[in-house]
């Protein structure tokens, strides 16, 4: 794993497998993104959206919501995956993930949508509550770099974590994509 | 100049390269300083421009040392000749040039200035040398009388020093070498303030510089850079110049490039021609124009010029003006009588003597004779006056009066006086209190004979306050906290050094900091022991709180084989490993070990998901005394459990170990393997402010990885 000056030997570094689970909306233009957000904020309710579009909340992960968030399905078509990847036991933002949130960051700025959730999650390797620890600092380490690095207002961003609730891959849950953070519309 | 400082890179008796014994210093610059050296095989001198220390790791600075040494490939008497770069073993560049032994043409600006035919020489001889250098394109870009020095007191022998110095490549740095905005922009040609350089930009300088040289006086091109690009897109005032020189000068210096001599060729053959010819280079009507009805008589030596429609203006200073002397003696004798004054309203006169700078008197005086007192007055104190003769609404004893505040606040370290008609304004500041009782006597209650008004002068405090000097470093810090050293209790006084140490982030926000100390250090000298540290750095720097150090150290080896690296540098490729060392003394309470990297990413080598144990007494497992704790491991010893580390070429520099020590663990959750700087410098700042626990001690050492 190539980070700066060092490698740290100890850690596989991750592949990415995503597109083999969902759609990647990380290469849509700015208008078709905020045209999803668009959609998403038009269904309302909120949903940690899986990545086939059913809904799998399960009652263990329902819990671990916080508690503005109502569950409810959302029209696949207007989910915004946009996952933004972490190595293992890691939460600084890998060079070419931060690149991704550069159009993503624009389609903010320009929203009229008052709140965007940063919804952080991690793998099945460790416990729960570090696990959820983890998926906190990925969504605020996504967070920070919007603000600081891109400019988006402070009060337009949350961040929340939800741990390894919610993998995208639930048949391997210590799948390298599990380790991700996504996009909703939310408030 | 001369004298040695403890600050200083070399010290006067230090052999360089088992060949260059250091005597003494010439000069200091904001990057570099410059010394002369004698070689101990040669038994010639030379002179040795070293780059300061904290610049010599900038690649742009070593740059520009190396483009300053590729001069050597001009071979030509009017420049100064190079030979090499060295390094000392302890990583200090330097370069070695020959030393010319003689006055440059700033101390001659000092001692009164070079006559015409003089400077002709010099002209001659330097636009040989930039013909030179121009042919191969090199250009000068900061021509100064401060780097033509004349071999030997001869004229013709002008060697032109200082070719492209590192100073040119910071703009910052020029602010420092300059000192003053005016400094950096005297001799530059106009192009030169919106970036443009020619060749024609040094024929602007050298021209600039021949004036300045003659006159004994530095150009007056104001004090801000509004001022000065409007002032610098005027042609050069030459009146009383005398030809040929006048011409070759208001040539050089034409505003518009393309109007000036196009190359340092078209120069000399313009000298070569009109020397052999004997006559002026662009001829005029008469070397003393047709003397105007108005002006009133001045003495032989100042050249009439006529300027404001209310009087004749008499350019007197220290200008000699050499050549004219038959012209002057003809202008004493035609005018013996004295044609009626102009008249002046308002009557206006102002003498300044600013805090740093020479006098300067402007303005009507009533008579020749007064005109004549007032301007020996202002130039016994080594400055300047441009006074028009001029009658008015003022008292009989107007010029005396003057000339008795002229001599009473004279001791003052700045003072103004300030006069319309008899109405007198008188302001002046001092430190010291003796001086300004003898001036508020005199003049406190009423200024003499017919003036009106009184003086104000203030009495100031000699000493610089530590406070003051703070208030710029919490301004400056980028890099956690910077402190003084030892500040003196009463404050600093004018012969003190203020000294800085601490963090920042970079070399251009190191001389922003020495710009800022400067403006209000009052001349006192400023020493910086600064370390400069890369962003991802300074970060945790400005987060850690004040902590002491608590013994522990650490130990970095290298993985491939069982051998120390005190220097803490690795090349790319290499495996370091790294043990922290926890003091016997410490044998309970918890450490927390990570190590900040160039790049900005933290690694959290201990306690991490892997490796979760951060209590010393369960690590010490009953061990005594000094205990190692190996948190990097070799490859060939890494497992799932335990973190080895390669140089990565992509991001080179410092990286941080540190260790905090705290009676509970720092976090209350692992913090990941691996998080960004950001990320830890939020967290460390809510553990230390959270009062759930005491930060103990906290000690680091910089690891840096450089290019092999």
């Amino acid at each position: 794993m190539k980070i700066a000056f060092c490698t740290i030997s100890a850690v596989v570094f991750v592949v990415s497998t995503a597109a083999a689970f969902a759609q990647d909306d990380s290469n849509l233009t700015a208008e078709q993104l905020a045209a999803k957000f668009m959609a998403q904020e038009a269904t309302r309710g909120l949903v940690i959206a899986p990545a086939d579009g059913t809904t799998t909340t399960t009652t263990a992960g329902a819990t671990t919501l916080p508690a503005d968030v109502v569950n409810a399905a959302i029209d696949p078509s207007a989910q915004v995956n946009f996952q933004i990847k972490f190595a293992f036991d890691s939460a600084a933002l890998l060079p070419d993930e931060a690149s991704k949130l550069t159009t993503l960051c624009e389609v903010i700025k320009a929203s009229k949508t008052p709140q965007f959730k940063i919804i952080g999650h991690t793998d099945s390797s460790g416990t729960d509550s570090y696990n959820k620890n983890l998926s906190m600092l990925r969504a605020e380490e996504v967070k920070r770099h919007l603000i600081d690095d891109c400019g988006v207002p402070d009060t337009k961003l949350v961040a929340v974590g939800v741990g390894e609730a919610y993998p995208l891959d639930a048949n391997d849950p210590k799948a390298d994509v599990n380790r991700r953070v996504e996009f909703q519309v939310g408030s | 100049m001369g004298d040695s400082r403890p600050g200083d890179i070399f010290q006067p008796g230090d052999l360089l390269n088992n060949t260059y014994r250091i005597e003494n210093i010439l000069g200091r610059g904001g990057t570099s300083e410059v010394y002369k050296a004698r070689n101990e095989i040669s038994g010639r001198f030379v002179a040795i421009k070293a780059l300061k220390s904290e610049f010599s790791g900038d690649e742009g600075y070593l740059t520009l040392m190396r483009r300053e040494e590729e001069i050597r490939e001009i071979r030509h008497d009017a420049v100064v000749r190079y030979s090499e770069n060295h390094r000392t073993p302890s990583g200090m560049i330097y370069l070695v040039m020959d030393y010319v032994e003689g006055p440059g043409l700033d101390a001659k600006i000092k001692s009164g200035g070079m006559s015409a035919p003089d400077l002709i020489a010099v002209c001659k001889r330097v636009a040989s040398g930039l013909k030179v250098a121009h042919d191969r394109r090199i250009i000068h870009r900061d021509l100064s009388p401060d780097n033509i020095i004349l071999r030997g007191d001869v004229p013709s022998e002008a060697v032109i020093i200082d070719f492209g110095i590192a100073k040119d490549a910071n703009p910052g740095a020029q602010t420092i070498v300059g000192n003053e905005f005016a400094g950096k922009y005297a001799y530059a040609a106009p192009e030169q303030l919106s970036g443009h350089t020619d060749a024609r930009s040094d024929l602007y300088a050298l021209g600039a510089l021949l004036l300045a040289t003659f006159r004994a006086q530095r150009p007056d091109i104001g004090a801000n850079p509004m001022e000065v690009l409007k002032k610098k897109a005027l042609p050069l005032d030459t009146q009383g110049v005398p030809e040929p020189l006048k011409s070759i000068i208001d040539k050089l210096t034409q505003p518009d490039p393309a109007k000036r001599f196009q190359s340092a060729d078209e120069l000399l053959s313009t000298i070569d021609y009109g020397m052999d010819e004997r006559t002026v280079v662009a001829p005029r009507p008469n070397v003393v124009a047709a003397p105007q009805p108005k002006p009133a008589p001045v003495t032989a030596k100042s050249a009439p010029v006529p300027k404001r429609g209310n009087g004749a203006l008499i350019a007197v200073a220290a200008v000699v003006v050499l050549g004219l002397g038959a012209a002057g003696a003809w202008f004493g004798g035609v005018f013996n009588g004295t044609p009626p004054l102009p008249i002046a309203d308002p009557y206006v006169l102002t003498i300044e003597k600013p805090a740093s700078g020479p006098v300067h008197a402007s303005g009507d005086v009533p008579s020749q004779e007064v005109a004549e007192k007032l301007t020996k007055a202002v130039t016994d104190l080594g400055g300047t006056a441009e006074l028009s003769l001029a009658s008015g609404a003022i008292g009989d004893s107007w010029g005396n009066d003057i000339l008795t505040v002229v001599s009473a606040v004279a001791p003052l370290e700045s003072w103004k006086v300030d006069l319309t008609g008899n109405d007198g304004v008188v302001t002046g500041s001092t430190t010291d209190k003796a001086a300004h009782d003898v001036v508020m006597a005199a003049l406190g209650v009423a200024l003499p004979g017919s003036l009106k008004g009184k003086a104000d002068i203030a009495l100031q405090s000699q000493f610089l306050t530590a406070e003051t000097i703070d208030a710029v470093l919490a301004a400056q810090a980028d890099c956690g906290p910077l402190v003084q050293e030892n500040p003196p209790a009463l404050g600093y006084g004018k012969a003190d050094t203020i000294t800085i140490s601490g963090h920042l982030s970079g070399s251009p926000k190191q001389v922003e900091l020495f710009d800022a100390l400067n403006a209000v250090a009052d001349k006192r000298k400023v020493s910086l022991g600064i370390d400069l540290l890369n962003p991802a750095l300074c970060q945790i720097e400005g987060t850690l709180p004040e902590v002491h150090s608590g013994g522990f150290a650490f130990s970095f080896g290298f993985g491939d084989r069982d051998e120390d690296n005190p220097s803490g540098r690795y090349f790319v490729g290499e495996n370091p490993t790294i043990d922290l060392v926890i003091p016997a003394a410490v044998t309970d309470g918890f450490v927390s070990v990570s190590i900040i990297d160039v790049g900005g990413n933290v690694y959290h080598v201990l306690p991490n998901m892997n490796r979760p144990e951060d209590n010393v007494a369960t690590l010490r497992a009953g061990a005594s005394g000094d205990f190692k704790l190996r948190v990097a491991f070799p490859l060939a010893e890494n497992t799932a459990k335990t973190i080895a580390f390669t140089v990565d070429p992509t991001t080179l520099g410092k990286s941080k170990v540190i260790v905090v020590y705290s009676d509970k663990p720092l976090f209350a959750e692992l913090r990941p393997t691996t998080e960004s700087v950001g990320g830890y410098a939020a967290a460390l700042k809510k553990a230390a402010e959270s009062g759930d626990l005491q930060i103990r001690a906290l000690d680091s050492r910089i690891l840096t990885s450089v290019e092999k």
